[in-house]
């Protein structure tokens, strides 16, 4: 697989990929236009990475995401679910300011819909 | 035009400074060699015109000391000394002294007998024949010192000058001494030599710059043009000891000196003549000297190189030379001028034309010098210039054209758009409910409805029904054109619900409102299609009658106030409408007393915009804390302190998200 880095803009996240790290960061607010498009490339390279990798982590550090946003984390983080419950080491460290109370909900939120490994981590 | 700086000027001041330079450098020199050369000719001169006059001089007067030497020794002489009465031997010896006259230049003679002091004299006129005798000298006389002094220190011969003021002439009389056959001096001959004729010659030289002058051994002045200086007898006068006239008197004392060392110099080196620089009335001159053994005189001429050489003589030749070099210094200036600064002038009058642009000239310079080759290349220069200015234009004007083309496609287009939106908007209004219309149920009210754009995805929803009113706020997914169309669906969908099935159970209707939309939205998903739509909601259902309010919500919460605090009931965590929200879920349903609360609702576009100081979230802690502050003031104001407040929050920030915040408060039931 082929890394991938795409640098953060007022409306949306920083996002980095390493195959050697076998890790998928992302970090800032979320806010674009249009989320689907712009998670879109991101969808397909969580497919990849379930169809390639035995582990994988998901890195995750956002301070806001809108609704739309919202939805396509939810997409992300089903696709991840799917290489977990195919019985690969997929999980996701979240990290979040303690004061962002925001961060910390959305967090909460997405863990009680998921089973792999979540861990909410403040920094 | 004519500044200081310009090489014009430059090479004008650079011209005549060389010029005035040169012409100094060469004319000292000029004067320098033509002095040192009128020197080098001046002495030259000198010393041969010396020699000539020291042999004119000398040459007679040796002449007349040898003959009168010889009449001196003459045996018939010495004899008469002897024995001055003596007939035979006095005619013997008047003869000879006569034939003596004879020969003598002056035809003169004298003869003085010592032991008589008798004087014997006859002259060219023959004036005293047979009467010789002339008088007898008297030792005591003045004017016969001169014998008696001359015979006590001269041993041979000597030499006096006379000058005779009555008759003008001065004359030298030489005198020799007889002596005895024992050696005894026994009287004196000699002859006089008029000296006017030499001293004449030798005093008025042909040449006006030569002053001859001489002088004896003592520096007592002989002959000069100044007959002041000139004594009657120089032994005479230093006898008396008259301060006479030296030749030093007519010198300082540096020039004394000079004259003193030539003097010796020529004793002792036995040179013929000596020259030397001295002044002369603070005038230069050169004085050449020679000495003549004969008169033991010392003959000078003094020349003044300023008559020879004057350079005011070469006046006509420096005047050509001045005037020769201008006329080059003009030549080469005006051929500067012509040649390399009016081209550079016309040059820069160019440039500066295509400095401000107007490349359409040509310079014309006709001249293969370099600067014509400038010129030449300058040329070319604004020729590519003036092609590359005329493509650039033309590609400015075929650019802009399209581009005007495009913008008004663009603007047609965007008005197009911008039309359908406000239409959009027009349509998105109609299906907001008039809260006004609820007098029935809600006793005080306020709505903020601000979406981010002109449409949205916010929307508030009013329904009665069984004398109940369900009021809801929703927040679709998305915003604009897309979000507003999500909310014209969910519009119908919930009417279509509540007329259908007459459901105001809350947590039923949004379990309803969850199939319904389900089943709406992604009638053709697959899968495999990522995007998702949905909404969030709360919705309220008022029972005047039994003075409650029943909530239910989907990720939206309720907020009422109670006692002095603000309370709040968090929505389910289950959104509706989108593809994993479960289709079975129950929706939790809380119901309220009513009793003289408030009860707000907003989206989280409030909660989430950002701003302040910070530029953080405004997150739901101070949304409470915000109506806590507030809650007592009735609710209109409320509304508008609740605007002011993210607005000026939001300060120069855009609005992230739609914006909807409600507030009511229910009329207590009918007694």
């Amino acid at each position: 697989m082929e890394a991938v880095k795409i640098d953060a803009t007022k409306s949306s996240p920083k996002i980095m990929f390493k195959p050697e790290d076998r890790k998928l960061k992302i970090k800032g607010e979320s806010y674009p236009e249009d989320s689907f498009s712009f998670y879109e490339d991101i969808f397909e390279l969580m497919e990849e990475a379930v169809e390639k990798y035995q582990s994988f982590t998901l890195e995750i550090e956002v301070s806001y995401l809108n609704t739309s946003s919202t939805k396509s984390f939810m997409t992300l983080l089903d696709i991840a679910e799917d290489g977990f419950k195919q019985g690969k080491e997929f999980s996701v460290d979240w990290y979040y300011n303690e004061e962002n109370e925001h961060a910390y909900e959305l967090a909460l939120d997405f863990k009680s819909y998921l089973e792999l490994p979540f861990n909410i981590i403040p920094n | 035009m004519e500044n200081k700086n310009s090489m014009k000027s430059q090479i004008t001041k650079i011209v005549i400074i060389t010029y005035i330079i040169t012409s100094l450098v060469s004319f000292s020199l000029i004067y320098i060699t033509l002095n040192n050369k009128v020197e080098d000719l001046g002495t030259k001169f000198s010393i041969q015109y010396l020699l000539k006059e020291k042999n004119r001089i000398t040459t007679p007067i040796e002449r007349e000391i040898a003959l009168a030497q010889k009449l001196a020794d003459t045996p018939t002489i010495k004899k008469w000394t002897q024995n001055e009465y003596d007939k035979e031997l006095k005619m013997r010896a008047i003869e000879e002294l006569e034939s003596y006259r004879k020969h003598f230049r002056d035809n003169s003679y004298f003869f003085i007998i010592d032991s008589s002091a008798n004087y014997y004299f006859n002259n060219k006129s023959n004036e005293f024949e047979d009467n010789q005798l002339r008088y007898t000298l008297d030792k005591n006389n003045e004017k016969d010192e001169w014998y008696f002094a001359t015979m006590k220190e001269v041993d041979d011969y000597t030499l006096n000058v006379n000058y005779d003021r009555e008759l003008n002439t001065t004359k030298i009389w030489i005198d020799a001494i007889v002596y005895n056959a024992k050696g005894e001096k026994t009287g004196m001959a000699g002859t006089g030599l008029t000296l006017d004729k030499f001293l004449n010659d030798f005093l008025k030289p042909d040449s006006n710059f030569i002053t001859p002058i001489m002088f004896d051994q003592n520096g007592f002045v002989q002959a000069y043009k100044n007959e002041e200086y000139i004594k009657l007898s120089a032994i005479t006068a230093s006898l008396s000891e008259e301060k006479n006239k030296t030749i030093f008197d007519l010198l300082n004392n540096e020039d004394q000196n000079k004259i003193k060392n030539v003097m010796s110099s020529l004793q002792n080196e036995k040179k013929e003549v000596g020259t030397t620089k001295i002044n002369l009335n603070n005038e230069s001159r050169l004085a050449a000297i020679s000495f003549i053994p004969t008169l033991n005189w010392y003959i000078m001429i003094l020349l003044d190189s300023s008559e020879i050489f004057n350079i005011w003589d070469f006046t006509p030749t420096i005047i050509t030379l001045i005037t020769s070099m201008l006329l080059l210094v003009i030549v080469i200036v005006y051929f500067i001028n012509k040649i390399v600064i009016n081209p550079i002038n016309q040059l820069t009058g160019f440039t500066e034309e295509i400095a401000a642009g107007n490349y359409e000239k040509n310079i014309s310079i006709d001249s293969e010098n370099e600067i014509g080759r400038l010129a030449g290349s300058f040329n070319k220069m604004t020729s590519t210039v003036r092609k590359h200015t005329n493509n650039l234009e033309q590609l400015v004007e075929d650019r802009t054209e399209k581009l005007t083309k495009t913008n008004k496609e663009l603007s047609k287009k965007n008005k197009k758009i911008m039309d359908n939106i406000n239409y959009a908007k027009y349509i998105q209004h109609s299906i907001l409910p008039d809260v006004n219309k609820y007098d029935d149920y809600l006793e005080e009210q306020f709505i903020y409805w601000s979406p981010r754009d002109l449409v949205g995805g916010d929307f508030y929803w009013i329904k009665e029904i069984e004398n109940r009113l369900l009021i809801a706020v929703i927040d679709c997914t998305g915003h604009g054109v897309p979000g507003s169309l999500m909310t014209m669906t969910t519009n119908a969908v919930l009417n279509r619900i509540v007329d259908k099935n007459s459901i105001h159970d809350p947590a039923i209707l949004l379990n309803k409102l969850n199939i319904v939309l389900k089943e709406t939205l992604h009638k053709n998903n697959d899968k495999k299609i990522k995007r998702d739509d949905g909404l969030d909601i709360s919705l309220c259902s008022i029972n005047k009658q039994e003075s409650k309010l029943v909530y239910a919500g989907a990720k939206m919460s309720l907020y009422y106030t109670s006692d002095d605090q603000i309370k709040r009931i968090s929505g389910d965590k289950q959104s509706i409408g989108y593809q994993y929200s479960k289709e079975d879920y129950e929706f939790t349903t809380h119901e309220i007393d009513i009793k003289n609360r408030n009860f707000y609702i907003t989206t989280d576009g409030y909660l989430d915009q950002h701003g302040g100081e910070k530029d953080k979230r405004y997150n739901r802690k101070r949304f409470i804390k915000l109506l806590e502050e507030n809650m007592h003031k009735d609710l209109k104001t409320q509304g508008e302190i609740y605007i002011d407040e993210i607005e000026e929050y939001m300060g120069t920030n855009e609005q992230r998200d739609d914006i909807t915040v409600i507030g009511f408060k229910i009329k207590p039931p009918n007694k």
